[in-house]
């Protein structure tokens, strides 16, 4: 297998046929708005429509079965390429160096067929991605594990590579020997996704607006009105179920050997792995009606993950675990921040004095740290915990308006790159915020010279 | 360190004065043209369409408004700014009304930007930026004197390279 990767294998012959049958989709859509927004439905249309279908998946097939031939995929001794183009031709190169995590995505027109996409994402994040579609499944989970060995241990060809060491400066130990794919953390059950779906808020929220919208209609007489509502909060509807039931659907989280892997999807299946190394940060989100259960929903700030798409996007793709219960929460912390202690004990409050800021939530605001990381907790209606380990945290700042003056308060932040994880306390007391914000800027030092000292010793 | 906002506190080195003086210079300018083109138009308002004459005072009024204002807010504010190096961070306060202290430690430093605008360069002084990982640092110190930014850039590159934890 190693000398036809050498030579520059091809994807799958059918990427063809799934990009053929995107274009008939895509034609399709663009016939029947055109003909909606016209007006009428002309005769013509019954035979154009089914015309634009096969036209669409012929001449989409016919460009991607060109495309196909001149595409080749090639791992050597220090990178991965990806050459393709049929009269421009682009060559990606990914050195190993760089990689940082391999991706399996099977949307569902490829999932279908069998085939799915390899996403190779390095330094940069989401925006230095580079794409291999489509190969069977088979040969993508083969890839993968290619490609990871390559890229953790240089020079590693053997399919059977044991001794693994572990970082000893705090990173998590590795999984137990003889895993061969990761051990499994947790499998969130759809029946799970779906009832914390049904109970959080903004559904609540959009339903209530659809069945306000009706009740006005019929009560103002307007059914018109009724449509309008209903169309909006139905979308609503719509967003929230796809993002957080079918594309959370089958949710497991797996360790393995650098990091975590998470796999979900109902229609288009993706397999992705969230390095350690590259947590910048974690989230833990309690809405009010999950509180009571329990429950809670962890994200994770991931470097070069920031950026791209809006605040749902992001949020969705930061998510470790979509729904659980207190137990998995503070293993799959451990796991994320190891050493990072779960009630902190020392916990510097949001002050009173700043309560015309906030009336009811400044007393749920509290900033703390332990021997890792910094945890800061906000929000009432939606509470949101997040922890910084020194590691990964950037600058400190201390920020007093003229309103806060007059309060005696102050504002710390603790910066981290961008992402859910915000670590910070506005309004704290003023004495306090210069304190929190001295030991902050401590701590970061001293595990600086911690961590200086072990790598001169060790080195 | 006490309070970090202390103006008293002599361990904060200054920005230049002539940071003031640009922006009062660019500030007075922007206003006056804007006053010009607000009397114009009233102008034509008055002789064309009879308004009363009193309106033609309300641009000049606003302008001299305006130009005082910043003449007494710039050289508070640029007094207000202060950085100070100490053996792990770069600590940059600024702000009169709205204050900001950020402490940035050197091995987070990723780059370092020095600008020069063209009245920048007639006046002796340049723009500091910092960057680190977090785009929320936004530490950026205007108006040191030319050579100390320079020395500063190069300073704070050697020990951002020296001290780099990475991220």
């Amino acid at each position: 297998m190693s000398d036809e990767v050498r030579e520059g294998r091809r994807t799958h012959p059918l990427t063809a046929v799934v990009q053929g049958l995107g274009w008939s989709v895509a034609a399709v859509l663009g016939l029947v708005t055109s003909v909606v927004s016209g007006g009428q439905v002309e005769s013509w249309s019954l035979i154009a429509l089914p015309a634009a279908a096969v036209g669409g998946v012929l001449v989409g097939s016919l460009i991607g079965w060109l495309s196909w031939r001149f595409t080749r995929f090639v791992i050597d001794d220090t990178e991965a390429r990806l050459d393709s183009g049929i009269l421009w031709r682009t060559s990606r190169r990914v050195p190993f160096e760089r990689l940082q995590s391999v991706d399996i995505h099977e949307p569902l027109v490829a999932r279908i067929l069998g085939l799915a996409e390899l996403h190779l994402d390095s330094a940069g994040g989401k925006e230095s991605r580079t794409t291999v579609r489509y190969v069977t499944l088979a040969e993508a989970h083969e890839l993968r594990a290619l490609l990871l060995r390559r890229a953790h241990t240089p020079g590693a060809d053997a399919p059977h590579a044991t001794g693994h060491e572990g970082l000893g400066d705090g990173t998590a130990p590795p999984p137990p020997p003889g895993s061969a794919e990761g051990q499994l953390i947790a499998v969130v059950p759809p029946s799970r996704v779906v009832i914390g779906t049904l109970l959080s808020l903004d559904l609540l929220a959009a339903v209530a607006v659809a069945v306000g919208a009706i009740a006005a209609s019929i009560w103002f007489e307007a059914p018109l009105a009724a449509l309008g509502g209903l169309i909006g909060a139905g979308s609503w509807v719509f967003r929230i179920v796809a993002d957080r039931v079918v594309q959370q659907w089958g949710y497991r989280l797996t360790r393995v050997e650098h990091g975590l892997r998470i796999e979900r999807g109902l229609l288009s299946r993706t397999s992705e792995t969230v390095p350690f190394d590259r947590v910048q940060g974690v989230a833990v989100v309690e809405p009010l009606v999950w509180r009571q259960t329990g429950w809670s929903h962890v994200l994770v700030s991931v470097a070069g993950g920031g950026g791209g798409g809006d605040a749902d996007d992001q949020e969705r793709a930061a998510t470790v675990l979509p729904i659980a219960d207190p137990e998995l929460t503070r293993r799959v912390v451990d796991l994320l921040v190891p050493g990072a202690v779960h009630e902190i004990g020392q916990r510097a409050p949001a002050a009173l004095a700043g309560w015309p800021f906030a009336p009811i939530g400044w007393r749920f605001r509290w900033i703390g740290a332990d021997e890792v990381a910094v945890v800061s907790s906000t929000g009432w209606v939606t509470r949101r915990t997040s922890l910084l380990p020194f590691r990964k945290s950037q600058s400190v700042a201390l920020e007093q308006g003229p309103l806060q003056r007059l309060l005696g308060v102050a504002t710390v932040a603790v910066h981290s790159p961008d992402g859910p994880v915000q670590v910070g306390c506005r309004h704290l007391d003023r004495a306090v915020a210069d304190a929190v914000a001295d030991d902050v800027r401590w701590r970061v030092r001293s595990r600086a010279a911690q961590a200086s000292m072990r790598s001169g010793s060790s080195s | 360190m006490g309070d970090p906002f202390d103006p008293e506190d002599t361990g904060w080195s200054p920005v230049s004065p002539r940071l003031a003086t640009a922006r009062i210079l660019i500030g007075s300018l922007v206003t006056a043209v804007l006053a010009l083109v607000l009397l114009g138009g009233l102008g034509l308002l008055v002789s064309l369409a009879s308004a009363p004459a009193w309106l033609l005072a309300i641009p000049i009024v606003l302008g001299a408004a305006v130009i005082g204002w910043l003449c007494w807010w710039a050289p508070r504010n640029r007094r207000s700014w202060g950085y100070r190096e100490t053996e792990h961070e770069l600590l940059v306060r600024h702000g009169v009304m709205f204050r900001r202290l950020v402490a940035v430690p050197y091995g987070r430093m990723q780059f370092v930007d020095v600008e020069i605008g063209p009245l920048a360069r007639r006046l002796g002084y340049a723009r500091l930026s910092l960057h680190t990982a977090s785009t929320e640092t936004a530490s950026v110190v205007p108006g040191v004197p030319h050579d100390e930014a320079m020395r500063l850039r190069v300073q704070l590159t050697e020990l951002g390279e020296s001290r780099g934890a990475g991220v």
